[in-house]
């Protein structure tokens, strides 16, 4: 079996098995190519039909692309869509002018505890990757948070030969990372053999792409040439800046994503 | 076609240089960002250190001001287009859960010995878990040589020693290798320093595991995770674990002993005459019963045993101690039983390998025991060396996995 079977076949699996143990969950799709890709591994796990909500944490901040695809796919794919805001954040002027770390906390993981909660979500998928950042390198694929969304990562579960039958003290939900063992370009690769749509940001125009998409005053492009999947693949194999490289939050300072992820930030 | 990448974990002292041995083998095959040497640049200049390879792994803060690995963490690198995975465990006793969780993913091992000091306590800890896990690869690396001038009469006496040592955990490395991480000897590059040594590199080594890694071909195990009703037809999905199955086959649900008929087997969007190792699909049956999530599939011609009794070797990962007869959990591929461990032969100092009891009645936190497990219902399983997914399991109490081990031997005569 090749490389991105494994991988695929390995996601679909923990897949099944999270929804095995909990019924009460749902999907976070940023609508980025992890998030999109998770989506797709799902369906596949179900045969075609999602059978939980699909949430978009929405800042208000996303770049318009990542709107329209949202809509689109979300009839395309019949998923049962929950868009979520923290309106009163909003309503209080928070942005990220006013200061990243509390804009991505109050709009993001905040957004999220409501949701969380709101739902009586017992478990949520994520599609994280280790390969992203050290500290996810940490993470397991059954990760439980607690009502705090407290991520004990000085002390967590074991996991060994496909068991996760994980549960922490005051756990209050379970984080799902079916795509723990990808990396980057496993996702590129994938994305080329499944013909899985990615917003056009992805692909290079007058000589930028962005190789990771979140909100539009965070994220930088990178200079590229690379308009196709193909191209992207191949950039990959040469790179040298890692994927994040244009994203603010884990630049302000080394540890401030390592701060975030503990405070519960996706 | 790309092969899986191979996993294989790094396991030592504190200190003895794991983490600085990946840093090394990620910093020669040119697999780090630009941006990620800058930012471990900066955070060790904010701690007052000197930018160390090994921080590369160890990313959390704490880890890098202690200088120790805490978690497991997973990197990967290319050789040759040959994929390797590294998994990093952590060092320290009370990280044993942390290790175990990275170790068991890993189909080969190298051990690490630094050449000042030789093998300790902590390295003959993890190669008994790595001996338990039923990993047999495992090459060793006498690393800091450049400490001990690159002398080969040290490396001659470390290597007797350090054969002795693991010989008792039942471990034979392939190879022995004398390296520098700090200072790349041996790694990628084969050594100026010590021309003595004709033997591998680290490089060389990885490339002879990818090898050897090579798949067995195996009974049929298709553990059943879950039933799904799509379009009013009822599917039964699940992982196949070893071997195949085929498109209007006859199966033995296990541990009903009940055949099923492969009607169809769906994978999303199409439709698949056969299906193989390490696959997850869904299969629409006929026959006498629907499976059921924890059943077993298997051929009718040949397929594991039943029973509620077995002999296992366990590692004991909770912090509170266990008393025989106590009520426990077991979790064997996706069936489930309540079980309990009714004899406990012989508990083991994991670092030593020395029997610390015999008949005992308690078994205590990071020990490994052997013991007599009795399970309330029958399940299909199998000694770990015959087929590996159903002859290993976890204990668990009330969702908290305690335990991890192995069947060693199947009581015959309690046979379900």
């Amino acid at each position: 079996m090749d490389r991105l079977s494994k991988l695929e076949n390995d996601s679909i699996y923990i897949i099944r098995e999270a929804y095995y143990q909990f019924k009460d969950t749902a999907a976070l799709w940023s609508i980025g190519k992890d998030s999109t890709t998770l989506l797709w591994l799902i369906r596949k796990a179900f045969f075609g039909e999602i059978p939980f909500p699909v949430i978009h944490i929405d800042t208000t901040y996303k770049f318009k692309e990542i709107y329209e695809f949202r809509e689109k796919y979300a009839k395309k794919w019949r998923l049962k869509l929950l868009v979520c805001k923290n309106q009163t954040a909003l309503d209080n002027g928070v942005c990220p002018k006013n200061g990243k770390l509390n804009c991505c906390s109050e709009l993001k993981t905040n957004t999220l505890k409501q949701a969380v909660k709101r739902c009586g979500l017992r478990a949520l998928y994520l599609g994280i990757r280790r390969d992203e950042h050290g500290i996810r390198a940490k993470e397991r694929f059954f990760s439980p948070r607690n009502k705090n969304f407290d991520w004990n990562y000085k002390s967590q579960p074991p996991e060994l030969w496909n068991q996760y039958a994980a549960k922490a003290e005051n756990e209050e939900h379970m984080r799902i990372h079916p795509l723990l063992s990808w990396n980057e370009i496993d996702v590129w690769r994938y994305i080329r053999r499944e013909k899985i749509p990615v917003v056009r940001l992805y692909l290079a125009s007058k000589g930028r792409r962005y190789r990771s998409i979140g909100c539009a005053p965070c994220c930088a492009p990178v200079k590229s040439g690379a308009g196709t999947i193909d191209k992207i693949i191949e950039e990959l194999q040469k790179s040298k800046i890692s994927e994040r490289g244009g994203r603010a939050q884990d630049k302000e300072s080394a540890y401030m994503m390592q701060k975030l992820r503990s405070l519960g930030y996706m | 076609m790309q092969k899986p990448a191979l996993p294989i974990v790094i396991i030592g002292d504190v200190d003895h240089g794991k983490s600085t041995l990946i840093g090394r083998l990620l910093y020669d095959t040119g697999s780090l960002p630009a941006d990620k040497i800058k930012e471990i640049k900066e955070a060790s200049k904010n701690l007052g250190k000197k930018p160390e390879l090994a921080h590369l792994l160890d990313c959390l803060e704490e880890e890098r001001k202690k200088g120790a690995t805490i978690d497991t963490t997973q990197v990967f690198f290319k050789i040759n287009n040959a994929e390797y995975i590294i998994i990093d465990a952590p060092g320290h006793v009370e990280f044993l859960k942390n290790m175990i969780t990275g170790a068991s993913q890993a189909k080969a091992a190298i051990i690490i010995i630094a050449a000042d000091e030789g093998i300790k306590e902590q390295t003959k800890r993890h190669a008994a878990i790595i001996s338990l896990l039923g990993i047999d690869s495992v090459i060793a690396a006498i690393n800091k040589m450049d400490l001990v001038n690159f002398s080969q009469e040290k490396y001659n006496g470390l290597k007797e020693e350090a054969i002795t040592a693991l010989s008792r955990i039942q471990i034979k490395p392939l190879l022995f290798i004398p390296i520098s991480a700090l200072k790349g000897d041996n790694a990628l590059k084969r050594s100026k320093n010590m021309p003595w040594h004709k033997g591998a590199t680290i490089s060389e080594a990885l490339n002879l595991l990818q090898k050897k890694s090579s798949q067995r071909k195996q009974t049929l195990i298709f553990p059943i995770q879950d039933i799904y009703t799509i379009n009013k037809k009822k599917i039964a999905v699940g992982k196949i674990e070893s071997g195949s199955l085929t498109k209007g086959q006859t199966l033995i649900a296990l541990p009903d002993k009940k055949t099923i008929k492969v009607r169809s087997i769906a994978k999303f969007g199409k439709k698949r005459h056969n299906a193989g190792e390490g696959e997850s699909i869904g299969i629409i049956t006929g026959g006498a019963i629907e499976p059921k999530r924890g059943d077993i599939l298997s051929q009718t011609n040949e397929y594991p045993e039943i029973t509620i009794s077995f002999r296992a070797t366990i590692f004991w990962m909770s912090e509170d101690s266990y008393l025989k007869n106590n009520a426990l959990l077991i979790h064997c591929a996706t069936q489930q039983a309540n079980c309990k461990i009714t004899k406990i032969h012989r508990r083991i100092d994991s670092a030593t390998m020395q029997t610390l009891g015999e008949n005992a009645e308690k078994i205590n936190h990071a020990e490994i025991a052997e013991v007599t497990i009795e399970t309330q219902n029958a399940i299909a399983a199998c000694a770990f060396k015959n087929i590996p997914a159903i002859g290993r399991f976890v204990l668990t109490h009330e969702k908290n996995i305690l335990s991890g081990g192995i069947i060693t031997d199947i009581d015959k005569n309690k046979a379900g």
